[in-house]
């Protein structure tokens, strides 16, 4: 049986060892569920466990984009200003109204103007060969600038229910909206990137540009694609985040960049691109979330909070993220 | 990340053979020379609409871009190893903490101790990230997002809330005039950081790391310690960020673990906007220079005009994507389709 186990796990062809690092992630959930646990028998209450995984929801969300575009070896630091532009550009345009059409048109503005932001930072990154790091930068500067010019300095509104339900109600008081939100999005991401030819052009771009456009690939096209879906996912976490506190402030989304990045990493996905999943990103999601809930209950001050998560990142880097030795 | 290289194809060396000589330096360094140009017409802007340009005002133009010119002299040399630093800003705020905790209103003394300690801090920060980039051989983008994490909690603790009280003469000395016609001291630092560049520049250090940028494994292959000249390139990175800390202090007067958080990415815009390339090898601190006086410039420039500060960061994204986007268009020239990719 261990044998068996280890053999599998070695096996780069096997299930076990092509999801090593999800499983990984997973393995650390379990660990830190346990080890909390014992120390706060609170924290695995079925409420509190609800509870944290609608909060990871959100950063599932914003990191579905993320992950794809790290997947193509690039990296979307505009997801902080255009999922809180979308958040305020919601509540703003609905503000307050019950008309159906009124809160159609406010969602349908919200998620068009974030993947307006994407698709601007994808042809800068594809047609202008912007690095990625400095075209989505710079997008985020400007959606700042944007929405301080705006709302003047002070959002408005409120979000509709819809919004509400979907990031606070439940489904027979028992099941949370947001998690059958977050199972349709998951299965969405792994049928675009494992069966559809759009998600095998992302492996590819990130394997090699050069090579997926040889091999006749739409390099650009795909790619404006990608950052475009990048946007679109930070608008949806907007509108649910939009939800989830009932107004929209200024700032909302600046912890989701370098957490959204984090969970892709932790999940088990290259930084250099070309390798990984969504199934990885949602456990690095689960863990992010779950890891922060478990200091703050253990009472650890939020410095010591920060330092223990830049630790435990730079250890699961060291778990799996070596890459090889320069030879040539 | 795509690796970008600007094409080079037959013509283009031709053509810029055929021009005269500064003509090919504009033609080589096309977005160093629109740093300067756009630094130039926000000055002139600037100086046309301030009531009096006097000591008051060359002193405050002077300071504002001074902690991330500071900042922005280790990012350059990281990038130009082909990595990039994201705890500048953390280091910034953490070094900020230390000295407003060394020094207080009774202990002008020991302003020369904290100089040196926020120098120190820095470059431990900025080993420790070199000795994991380097021998642990992990991505610098997501090592020195966890580090930046570290060490702001450490700041934290330092400084949990804004405090402090910098004496008000070192304040004087560090930011005010001197009686030289009572030029901003600050040219003084400036023109110290450009020494160390201009020295830095011609020392076999320099070469490895522009070797490292340019190609890892051809630089492995003749010789170059890639390992150890990256440590030392995020070491210097650390220590730039200990003075920008500093500095910030003796500007601001007290110490704030969350003051730094601007600089990180400021500084890679900075870089950036001053023409050197992500991909490494490629890039000047001189560059640098004039993007962290664009970025500082801006809201002076715009308060002069009384336009809303809201209008401030829509106008900073738009320079910097302007400026690159402006970089990038001899990409759109080039005639094989491969090189587009």
């Amino acid at each position: 049986m261990y044998d068996t186990l280890r053999r599998l796990w070695a096996d780069d062809e096997s299930w076990m060892g092509r999801y090593r690092t999800p499983l990984i992630a997973f393995g650390l959930i379990l660990v830190l569920l346990v080890i909390s646990g014992i120390r706060q028998p609170g924290f695995l209450s079925f409420g509190n466990l609800r509870q944290q995984l609608v909060v990871a929801t959100f950063l599932g969300t914003v990191a579905a984009g993320q992950t794809m575009v790290i997947l193509t070896g690039g990296i979307d630091l505009s997801v902080a200003w255009s999922l809180n532009f979308a958040a305020i550009l919601f509540t703003q345009t609905i503000g307050g109204s019950d008309d159906p059409a009124t809160i159609a048109f406010g969602t349908v503005l919200a998620l068009l103007s974030g993947t307006m932001v994407g698709v601007f930072s994808g042809i800068g990154v594809a047609i202008l060969k912007i690095p990625s790091l400095v075209a989505t930068l710079g997008m985020n500067t400007v959606m700042l600038g944007v929405t301080l010019v705006y709302t003047k300095g002070s959002p408005q509104g409120l979000a509709p229910a819809f919004a509400r339900d979907l990031a606070i109600g439940r489904i027979w008081g028992v099941l949370p909206w947001a998690l059958v939100f977050w199972a349709g999005l998951t299965a969405l991401m792994i049928a675009i990137l494992k069966y559809s030819v759009f998600g095998r052009r992302v492996y590819a771009i990130g394997n090699n540009p050069r090579a997926a456009f040889l091999s006749g690939a739409p390099v650009r096209l795909t790619l404006i694609g990608v950052y475009a879906f990048s946007g679109l996912t930070a608008g949806m976490a907007g509108i649910l985040l939009a939800g989830y506190s009932n107004n929209t402030y200024l700032g909302m989304g600046d912890a989701y960049v370098l957490q959204s990045i984090a969970a892709v990493v932790i999940g088990g996905t290259s930084i250099l691109g070309g390798a990984g999943g969504y199934g990885g990103t949602v456990a690095g999601a689960i863990l992010i979330v779950l890891l922060q809930n478990a200091l703050q209950v253990a009472g650890i001050r939020p410095a010591g909070q920060q330092i223990l998560y830049g630790l435990i990142i730079l250890l699961m880097l060291f778990v799996y993220g070596r890459s090889a030795k320069v030879r040539e | 990340m795509i690796a970008t290289s600007t094409p080079t194809t037959r013509q283009d060396e031709q053509r810029s053979r055929r021009l005269a000589r500064p003509a090919r330096f504009v033609a080589k360094n096309g977005r160093l020379v629109l740093a300067f140009v756009i630094l130039a017409v926000l000055l002139v802007v600037y100086i046309e609409r301030v009531p009096q340009f006097g000591a008051r005002e060359q002193r405050s133009v002077v300071n504002q871009g001074m902690a991330l010119t500071t900042a922005g002299f280790g990012q350059t040399v990281v990038v130009l190893t082909g990595g990039i630093d994201l705890s500048v800003g953390s280091m910034v705020g953490l070094t900020n903490s230390v000295a407003s905790r060394i020094v207080d209103d009774e202990s002008i003394g020991r302003v020369w101790l904290a100089a040196f300690t926020c120098l120190a801090v820095g470059a431990l920060g900025g080993l420790i990230n070199g000795l994991i980039v380097a021998y642990g051989r992990l991505q610098p983008i997501i090592v020195t997002l966890a580090t930046s994490s570290v060490f702001s909690g450490i700041a934290l603790y330092v400084r949990p809330t804004p405090a402090g009280d910098f004496p008000f003469e070192a304040t004087q000395f560090w930011t005010g005039s001197m009686g030289f016609r009572q030029w901003p001291r600050g040219i003084v630092w400036l023109a110290a950081l450009i020494a160390i560049w201009l020295v830095f520049r011609r020392m076999r250090l320099a070469t490895r790391i522009i070797a490292i940028g340019s190609s890892e494994g051809a630089a492995f292959m003749s010789g170059v310690d890639v390992n150890r000249t990256k440590v030392v390139a995020y070491t210097i990175s650390g220590m730039a960020a200990g003075a920008a800390g500093f500095y910030l202090t003796a500007q601001t007067g007290n110490g704030n673990a969350l003051a730094g958080t601007a600089y990180t990415l400021n500084s890679i815009a900075a870089v950036v906007l001053g023409g050197a390339s992500l991909a490494g090898g490629s890039g000047t601190f001189l560059g640098t220079i004039a993007g962290a006086y664009i970025i500082a410039l801006i809201p002076r420039v715009l308060f002069f005009y009384d336009v809303s500060q809201f209008y401030q960061q829509l106008l900073q994204g738009l320079v910097l994507l302007a400026a690159v986007g402006l970089g990038a268009i001899g990409i759109l020239r080039a005639r094989n389709r491969l090189d587009k990719v």
